[in-house]
């Protein structure tokens, strides 16, 4: 049995690559790139173009779940009638068009190369579409019919239900682990970009990191080492002390006790979620005091 | 970061002191509850305690260098406007939910005005300036950790009691605090943070 098969023009494969792109987008925090591929989704596969009427049959054939072996076959000659009426020149012009768009404004070169499971049955089913609408197919009427069979068995095979749970059944603990910092990172960067300074930020970053990561926390404990030191610095220096008043010079005589006791300036050994809120509240202070604004 | 204004009915004790030696008129006092932490407010806002407390404690620096003025009437301004200065906060403190506090009223022209409301038994209101954000919570815009409080101005009732009247604020540029807040204040927040961390409060 011969036939030809075109990923690039694989409806339901091309819609696979879509929802991919969308959900790495989202991870990365690419909200531009994710309206653009929607806006490109929504202008070639709007409910009038053939490439939609296309994609919804696709749909019938390879998401339905039927138990008896008739319906699918009603379902089956259903969709080759409506599928036959098709124009495949249209249908040639408007995916082209598609094709060329997707690669002009997303300009990623892995876009129509993303794995997809259960690819052989995406191929068959489009193949078999197109064979009704007599292209790419070189086979007899026997291989037609054994084509047929094929995505019949597949419309009537139990298909697990893809919950979110299931998907996430099927993440290991590193994927989880990786997404939920990426997800987490993203949120606290966009609410607190106005409010932590860099040093915060880093400082975060690193402690985030550094319980199963000693660079990182060999790198967060020189943070806070540099930060004590500036600090005591420059509490101490006199420019500063002489702008302040009595009741603020007095409160900062304290918070050079705490910096000099054990629990703080033993950073090592007190590593922990009180020690950073700590230091953070200290790269503040040390931020307002190198401050030049008066 | 918005400018936060909230509107308060002021419910105020009179405190005056003797006419002077040359027969000018002593000092007028009011005191009475400025702020509520934790409750629903007359503008659809509540703000958290800890942080009302802990901008309570901030402004305690301002109170005590008599840099707590504030206006008579609305101001659209995070700055405050020498020429429209009415009062000054001359004490301020907490029981409970409720921030009190002790206004002078200054013998300054909106002053005087201030002083002939309060005299002749004018009902007036209260409301807290600040700069912050707030973030939906049902029906209620709770304000965030980032709040600065600037003053509190005298201010009348509003046309519309029990309405939302001031849900919606102006968008100020955050840069502005360097404005409104000298080197001194910033480091005297910060290292309340400090403190307030040591002592568990933060």
């Amino acid at each position: 049995m011969g036939f030809k098969h075109n990923k690039k023009r694989n409806v339901g494969l091309i819609s696979e690559f879509f929802s991919r792109y969308i959900a790495g987008a989202f991870i990365d925090g690419r909200h531009n790139d994710i309206a653009t591929a929607r806006k490109i989704w929504e202008k070639h596969l709007h409910p009038k173009s053939e490439t939609y009427k296309e994609f919804v049959l696709f749909n019938a054939l390879y998401e339905s779940n039927l138990k008896s072996k008739e319906v699918a076959y009603s379902l089956l000659n259903r969709a080759k009638d409506v599928c036959k009426n098709q124009s495949q020149e249209v249908l040639d012009s408007e995916k082209a068009a598609l094709i060329n768009e997707v690669k002009a404004t997303l300009k990623d070169k892995d876009f129509f190369d993303r794995p997809v499971s259960n690819f052989k049955t995406f191929a068959t089913v489009q193949v078999l579409m197109n064979a009704w609408r007599g292209i790419g197919f070189k086979g007899d009427i026997a291989d037609l019919a054994t084509l047929e069979e094929s995505v019949l068995e597949h419309m009537c095979t139990p298909k697990a239900t893809n919950s979110l749970e299931n998907e996430a059944e099927k993440l290991t603990t590193s994927e989880i682990d990786s997404l939920v910092v990426k997800l987490m990172t993203e949120k606290l960067n966009k609410r607190y970009e106005n409010l932590l300074s860099e040093t915060q930020r880093r400082m975060l970053q690193l402690y985030v990191f550094s319980q199963n990561d000693t660079e990182k926390k060999a790198s967060l404990v020189s943070l806070l080492e540099d930060l004590k030191t500036r600090t005591l610095k420059s509490v101490k220096s006199p420019v500063l002390t002489e702008s302040l008043d009595r009741t603020v010079k007095t409160k900062l005589q304290e918070v050079v006790k705490l910096l000099e006791e054990s629990s703080y300036s033993n950073i090592l050994e007190n590593l922990g979620d009180d020690l950073i809120a700590f230091y953070m509240t200290i790269a503040k202070l040390t931020e307002e005091v190198e401050s030049k604004s008066e | 970061m918005k400018l936060l204004k909230e509107w308060k009915d002021f419910d105020y004790e009179i405190l005056k002191e003797d006419t002077l030696a040359d027969g000018r008129p002593g000092k007028l006092f009011v005191k009475g509850v400025i702020q509520r932490a934790d409750t629903l407010n007359q503008n659809g806002r509540i703000y958290p305690k800890d942080v009302l407390l802990r901008e309570v404690e901030n402004y305690k620096k301002v109170v005590v260098e008599r840099r707590a003025m504030g206006e008579l009437d609305h101001a659209d301004d995070p700055v405050v406007n020498l020429k429209n200065v009415s009062h000054l906060i001359s004490d301020i403190w907490v029981e409970g939910n409720v921030v009190l506090g002790k206004i002078e009223i200054l013998p300054t022209p909106m002053g005087n005005i201030a002083r002939s409301l309060i005299e002749s038994n004018v009902k007036l209101g209260i409301s807290s300036r600040a700069l912050g954000s707030v973030r939906s919570h049902g029906d209620a815009d709770v304000v965030q950790d980032d709040l600065h409080l600037i003053c509190w101005d005298l201010v009348s009732e509003p046309s519309t009691p029990g309405a939302f009247m001031m849900r919606e604020a102006k968008e100020v540029d955050p840069k502005v605090l360097q404005k409104i807040f000298s080197k001194s204040d910033r480091v005297d927040r910060a290292v309340n943070e400090i403190l307030g961390i040591k002592k568990g409060q933060v």
